[in-house]
């Protein structure tokens, strides 16, 4: 059975009458990439806060290699990296300078490991130059550098391609992925639904502060339906015609195009070219990660 | 891992120009002031009747050893050096909240209390190098003073200057904590600034001036708040002249050892205060 590197228990925070986070009952194991999803304000944040012990949860418990963590008890948090928002580094201090401060909590790291981590994210060569001066997707580069300077077993990652290019933004996934080749347990909370599902091996969906679906992301999605997508000459007839199928769910129209959820190619073509309907073309798609987080996070 | 907090901060502060900009403002400030005593001196630009007493008063605060003391009272806790200090203490502390490095250290399972108490040892350095600016600069400037109209430099009981110096950086320890306390209450560097400053030029004025008109015992509590207490403290300075040319006596009732231990309840009590609140304080 895998090890749990992370875990919460019924975890809450409430600020005055707001319940920004309830009960949320968290497993990450080893090695895995752990996908954190919600939407906007879902309390995602918040829930990080709490796992790096810098918010007092109201109630619940979390534990980190299998120590408990709160913000007075957060010994375990030394083998944890962050990269949390926008890098909260010293502007008036270099790259180099900001990571060197950070290595002198770490007595065992070689003197050498400041300058693998600024090569590692490709920062060598702005090393010298001041946080302050550095583009927005340089801080975050810097930022991921902190979080791995000591590294740690657990590396949390809160929007960590905020600000990153689509080349930097592709170099983030895979180096996600080399972290998790490397035993490294990511904890990944992003907006980027397709980032998520090709990079993470399970995901936790969140939406005003609870958990509503939590699992491996090929399962989640096995369990969605398929979406049959035809291009007829007149879609307002067509559609007509298939919202009389028995299993069908949904029925839109987008231009040329009618969209059937519920039912599988074969019954959407039968029945059309039973009603005199030849359609131009069929397409089968399955719902991906953003239907199913639309789906479970609609109001 | 305390120390290496403390080294951290230490290393912080010493690449901030507002430290440096401080010192050099101590410094420029005793120095502008003692060559206007000179420039006087030279002019003799006094008026009649008091040319004689007042050309050996100022006299005496250009040379050493009372130019020494002069240097000092400058960068004492109720003067230029306390308004430097709540400055640079205001500004350390309250940006450590909206620039959000707190978390850079919190989050690696940096104890709360260890980290408040290393940033809060980390600005004694402050004090010191703003006592220090006001002693080498005023120092050095009335030693060449003295030479100049004395014809000598006086012989000084450096033991006693040693403990001078300690005294009056002593004295910048309640405004510095009271302004440390205003940061971590507000997270503001704004307020933190603002209401240090506020004491140090207004309130605490205000407040002794009601006092005194109160009377009674009333009027002897001024006497415990900073101001009072750092008076007491620099008249023990007073014990440098005895071994120069002259004494002075302390203006203070209040005894210094007094002063020493309220200056040590009052750094040490807003410091529990602060500390108190941060340990609650969500950091985001």
């Amino acid at each position: 059975m895998a090890t749990i590197v992370l875990q919460t228990r019924d975890l809450t925070k409430r600020f005055g009458s707001v319940t920004a986070v309830n009960q949320v009952n968290l497993v990450v194991y080893a090695g895995e990439v752990f996908g954190f999803l919600g939407p906007n304000g879902a309390g995602k944040t918040t829930t990080i806060g709490m796992i790096l012990g810098l918010i007092h949860p109201t109630a619940g418990q979390i534990e980190i290699f299998g120590q408990q963590v709160t913000p007075h008890h957060n010994a375990a948090l030394r083998r944890v990296g962050a990269l949390v928002g926008s890098p909260a580094l010293i502007p008036y201090l270099s790259g180099r300078d900001n990571l060197r401060l950070l290595a002198r909590l770490y007595p065992e790291l070689p003197p050498q490991r400041v300058d693998e981590v600024l090569a590692l994210v490709g920062l060598s060569e702005a090393a010298d130059r001041k946080f302050k001066a550095y583009s927005t997707g340089m801080k975050q580069r810097l930022g991921l550098a902190a979080a791995l300077l000591h590294k740690p077993a657990l590396v949390v990652l809160d929007e960590p391609t905020n600000g990153l290019d689509p080349a930097g933004m592709r170099e983030m996934r895979q180096f996600i992925r080399a972290l998790a080749d490397e035993g490294v347990t990511v904890f990944l909370s992003s907006h980027l639904l397709h980032e998520v599902e090709q990079v993470c091996d399970r995901v936790a969906v969140l939406n005003r502060g609870q958990i509503v679906t939590m699992g491996r992301v090929d399962e989640l999605l096995k369990g969605s339906h398929e979406v049959v997508k035809v291009r007829v000459p007149e879609p307002k007839a067509a559609a007509d015609v298939l919202a009389m199928l028995p299993d069908v769910t949904r029925v839109e129209t987008n231009g040329r195009f009618v969209q059937v959820h519920g039912v599988s190619g074969e019954q959407v073509l039968s029945h059309l070219t039973h009603h005199g309907i030849v359609p131009g073309e069929l397409r089968v798609e399955r719902s991906d990660l953003e239907d199913l987080f639309l789906e479970l996070t609609k109001s | 891992m305390f120390w290496q907090l403390v080294v951290i901060e230490e290393i912080k502060l010493s690449k901030r120009a507002l430290l440096w900009v401080s010192v050099g403002l101590m410094a420029l400030a005793i120095l502008a002031l003692d060559l206007t005593i000179y420039s006087v001196l030279q002019t003799g630009n006094l008026p009649d009747n008091m040319q004689v007493e007042s050309t050996l008063s100022l006299e005496g605060l250009a040379t050493w050893p009372q130019g020494l003391i002069s240097s000092l009272e400058l960068a004492a806790g109720s003067n230029l050096g306390g308004i430097l200090m709540v400055v640079i203490v205001g500004i350390v502390a309250g940006q450590a909240y909206t620039w959000r490095t707190l978390s850079l250290w919190l989050g690696r399972g940096v104890s709360r209390n260890m980290l408040l108490l290393a940033r809060f040892v980390a600005l004694f350095v402050p004090a010191l190098l703003v006592t220090l600016a006001s002693l080498l600069a005023g120092g050095g400037i009335t030693a060449v003073f003295s030479q100049l109209l004395l014809g000598h430099i006086p012989a000084v009981n450096w033991t006693e200057l040693l403990l001078a110096f300690l005294r009056t950086a002593y004295t910048l320890l309640p405004y510095a904590a009271m302004t440390f306390f205003l940061a971590v209450l507000t997270r503001s560097t704004v307020t933190a600034v603002a209401g240090g400053l506020s004491y140090a030029l207004l309130i605490e004025g205000i407040v002794v001036q009601l006092l005194a008109l109160a009377g009674g015992i009333w009027a002897k509590l001024g006497q415990f708040l900073p101001a009072g207490l750092t008076q007491s403290l620099l008249g023990m300075n007073a014990r440098l002249v005895s071994v120069g040319n002259g004494s002075l006596s302390a203006p203070s009732t209040l005894a210094p050892q007094t002063a020493v231990w309220l200056i040590a309840f009052y750094t040490l009590g807003f410091f529990l205060a602060a500390l108190f609140i941060f340990r609650r304080q969500d950091i985001s």
